[in-house]
């Protein structure tokens, strides 16, 4: 239970009730300590006491009734701590910028010191204090003490990601009491662009508080990026690395690449490193500027590379030349006769146990064209898509059948190229053999060899390289909600899915999803006019409450003294 | 003046030892006058007679002693004279310790101190073969030791203090009145006391001036009588009569208190200047042998 934040007349009435309190105290019949002595004749003499039994005396001492009151009264004050209102009768919202782009030196501190002096001046029931970080957190509730903040905000520090202040001043915005005109107040360097606040209703007020301007230079690395190596090399990746101004320092696992063949264009500003064949054997790339500058948040990063290795088929002796053809050209396969990775077979029981690879059915068997075979997961997130038709058309693309000729297919079939997906279980897909043959002309496609290809892949489970998107980068909403290493759901309560934290998360659809400590800052044209800096607050306001209970309990030391002295009643 | 109730005796081990009683061997009593009756002893009497050290002489009377007949001035002069010798007689000590509830009652009891300095005195008067006698009071005055002499006398009178109980009220008044109805023979009474009767100083002082001996009063104190240690709403109860009176300690009250105990003790001091009495203040919460050292500071003390 706190008593802070009273309002005046709750103060006022608790010092009139202290008040009658301490009256009827002083009226009553003092109760004695009883000290047994030798002798009480000088006493005696000595009191005027009253020996009659009553409930009450008579008022004896004014002085010390008006003294004890006035203790009283500070102490009162002292715990109640009322404070005058701003005045302006409306709410108040603090947001402290924790973006990476506090990280710069001092900014930071300055922020949460201009904070600290803001909140001691506003109406403590009216003020409401949010550090926006990656997830923005409220650290101070209408009504809390001011001492509270304080604590909250130690070990506070800037997270690495981009600025969350204008997510925060809408969703404040929108959850803000009707008729209630709310004043926000942002202290960091979040842009504040008119064409988003000007948007915002007319009784919410938003402006900046006046910061130092930043010193010193930065340096940072602003792209890294992994894709398939452009010669060809299914065991190997190439890396896009891309840093402002300074030289970049790149290990695998933490030993020096060595051997690697390094193309750079341009070093001086965004200057774009490639790492050729950049082995794909599941190690940690990381790049480090040599120089960093003044903020230090974005002057690493790092991504894990796929692992990657031959893929080795086994096919029937007489299975089909195109397929064979294509499986030989595939530059990730390689065909053996047995302890195949992927089977391909035309035995039903084969494949069963096998559980990878691709099943030639017959099409006279009356069975869809093409049949996946898949985990209930991956099957009911397809089977439930008829409301988000994208996981459908992504579990098309995975197997480039979006891009086939199903109309010409069904021509030569006579009757419907069908796809179904079932759950048993299997990683494998079972498909007409006659496809495969002169009789259709799917082969011909150039989707076919895409086909093969990813068929393959998806039975070896060969992830595709992993996605790798800077903080702060638009997502595709299916593949929401993300979730970290921790488990933890990131919101996307904005409506657009962004990745808002630097680290590995997860999508819907459990796919990794590495976020670069890279800071995008959000798109600002000239045309955006920033909000108006605010007024810094004057000083240092008068404490009352902190007076008060410092000259109460002053008091009461004296009273003490006077009363050890037998100076007071 | 506050404390703790003891109903008990305060054991002799507590009260007395060989260094104390040893520390108070130098002291000794002079009375300035002893009565007629008394034993041989050291101290001066009115009697001239079979003394050692001549005092005078005197014409020849019917009935003196041939003895004393001082030949070579007859001789000389034809007249019959007696040589005069001083008789040295005994002072009789009666000490009249105070053993009323209040000198038992607080810690360390005033009892103490006052059985000490009884026993100091006992021991000075009976180092020069004085007699001692025992009257503690409280309610009422009791004959414990008639007056003895001899080296015996002391561990006796040693004991007999140590078997002092407590024994109720303080009435100085009416145990002087006892004193007064025993006739015992003159000499030197010392009252041993914190002289609170309920009776108030007047009272008091107005039975001492009816005792026919020489008075010596030692006084009991502490220095929280005249400034007593309490604060804040109190009652105070007498732990002799029960009685209890409500008090709110403040600076005025604590004035007024004191100047009531001033009144007090300016009482027993005039008393004590007018009277011709010796009046010895004892500090209860410090050595009894230095402070009466201090007032037999020439090694007597007139009583």
């Amino acid at each position: 239970m706190s008593f802070a934040h009273l309002s005046g007349a709750s103060v006022l009435a608790g010092l009139a009730v202290l008040a009658s309190v301490l009256f009827l105290l002083q009226r009553l019949r003092v109760r004695h300590r009883e000290i047994t002595v030798i002798t009480t004749q000088f006493w005696r003499e000595a009191t005027e006491e009253a020996q009659a039994r009553v409930f009450v005396d008579r008022f004896r001492h004014p002085l010390a009734y008006l003294f004890v009151l006035l203790i009283g009264a500070l102490l009162w004050i002292g715990v109640a701590g009322p404070r005058r209102d701003g005045g302006d009768g409306r709410d108040h919202a603090l947001l402290l910028d924790a973006s990476a782009a506090m990280a710069w030196p001092g900014r930071f501190d300055a922020a949460q010191e201009s904070l600290l002096a803001t909140v001691a001046a506003l109406p403590r029931n009216r003020t409401t204090v949010v550090l926006c970080g990656a997830r923005p957190r409220t650290l101070l509730l209408p009504g809390e003490n001011a001492l509270l903040l304080e604590e909250r905000l130690r070990g506070s520090a800037p997270d690495a990601c981009p600025e969350t202040i204008t997510r925060t001043i809408r969703d404040l915005a929108a959850t803000a009491n009707e008729g209630s005109p709310l004043a926000i107040r942002v202290f960091g360097d979040a842009p504040l662009p008119m064409s988003r606040i000007g948007l915002l209703p007319d009784a919410v007020d938003v402006v900046r508080d006046e910061a130092p301007s930043a010193e010193g230079t930065n340096t940072r690395i602003t792209t890294l990026g992994v894709t398939a190596a452009a010669s060809g090399s299914w065991t190997h990746v190439d890396i896009l690395v891309g840093a402002t101004g300074a030289r970049i320092s790149a290990t695998l696992d933490g030993i020096p690449l060595d051997g690697i063949a390094v193309e750079a264009n341009g070093a001086s500003t965004d200057g774009l490193t490639i790492f050729r064949d950049v082995p794909a054997n599941g190690a940690t790339f990381s790049v480090v500027l040599d120089d960093g500058g003044a903020v230090t948040g974005d002057d690493r990063a790092s991504v894990i590379l796929p692992r990657r290795s031959l893929l080795t088929v086994s096919l029937p002796r007489d299975a089909p030349a195109a397929l064979r053809r294509a499986l030989v050209l595939d530059p990730a396969v390689k065909i053996v006769e047995s302890d195949a990775l992927v089977v391909i077979t035309r035995d039903a029981d084969t494949i069963a146990t096998a559980r990878a690879g691709l099943l030639l059915s017959d099409q006279s068997g009356g069975g869809a064209a093409f049949v996946v075979h898949g985990t209930a997961t991956e099957i009911e997130a397809v089977r439930t898509s008829t409301t988000d038709p994208r996981a459908l058309r992504d579990a098309l693309r995975d197997l480039a059948l979006d891009q086939i000729d199903a109309t010409s297919l069904a021509t030569d079939a006579g009757r419907a190229i069908e796809l179904a997906f079932r759950n048993d279980g299997g990683r494998y897909i079972e498909v007409w053999e006659s496809l495969f043959t002169d009789a259709f002309d799917f082969t011909r496609q150039r989707a076919f060899p895409l086909f093969v290809a990813r068929a393959v892949r998806r039975a070896a489970a060969i992830e595709d390289i992993v996605p790798l998107v800077a903080a702060g980068e638009t997502l595709p909403p299916h593949w929401g909600p993300l979730t970290d290493t921790e488990g933890h759901t990131l919101n996307a309560a904005d409506g657009a899915l962004r990745a808002f934290e630097a680290g590995v998360h997860t999508t819907a659809t459990g796919k990794r999803l590495h976020v670069a400590s890279l800071y995008v800052a959000p798109p600002a044209t000239a045309a955006d006019e920033q909000v108006p800096d605010a007024p810094s607050p004057g000083g240092v306001p008068f404490d009352l409450a902190l007076l008060a209970g410092l000259a109460g309990t002053a008091l009461l030391c004296g009273e003490w003294l006077l009363y050890r002295a037998g100076r007071m009643p | 003046m506050t404390g703790t109730r003891s109903s008990r005796a305060i054991p002799y081990d507590a009260l007395f030892d060989a260094d104390f009683l040893e520390s108070v061997r130098h002291l000794r009593f002079v009375a300035r006058r002893v009565d007629r009756r008394g034993r041989f002893a050291e101290q001066r009497s009115r009697d001239l007679g079979d003394g050692i050290e001549f005092r005078d002489f005197r014409p020849y009377a019917p009935g003196d002693d041939f003895r004393a007949i001082d030949w070579n001035i007859y001789r000389r002069l034809g007249k019959v004279f007696l040589r005069l010798f001083e008789q040295l007689e005994d002072l009789p000590l009666y000490i009249v310790p105070d053993v009323s509830e209040s000198a038992f009652m607080e810690t360390p009891p005033r009892a103490r101190a006052g059985l000490r300095a009884s026993l100091a005195l006992a021991a000075i008067s009976l180092n020069q073969h004085d007699s001692v006698g025992l009257l503690p009071f409280a309610e009422d005055l009791r004959m414990v030791q008639r007056p003895r002499a001899g080296k015996g006398t002391l561990p006796r009178f040693a004991r007999r203090l140590a078997e002092l109980e407590p024994g109720g009220g303080t009435d100085l008044v009416a145990s002087l009145a006892r004193l007064r109805s025993l006739r015992l023979r003159s000499g030197v009474v010392a009252i041993v006391s914190d002289f609170f009767d309920p009776a108030g100083i007047d009272a008091v002082t107005e039975a001492l001036r009816g005792v026919r001996h020489r008075l010596v009063l030692v006084q009991l104190v502490r220095a929280t009588d005249r400034a007593p240690d309490l604060t804040g709403n109190v009652r105070l109860r007498d732990c002799e009569s029960g009685t209890g009176e409500d008090v709110s300690i403040t600076s005025d009250v604590l004035t007024r208190y004191r100047r009531a105990y001033d009144r007090f003790d300016e009482g027993l001091a005039e008393f004590a200047r007018t009277s011709g009495a010796g009046l010895v203040r004892l500090d209860c919460d410090a050595d009894i042998v230095p402070q009466l050292a201090g007032l037999f500071s020439a090694g007597t003390f007139n009583a």
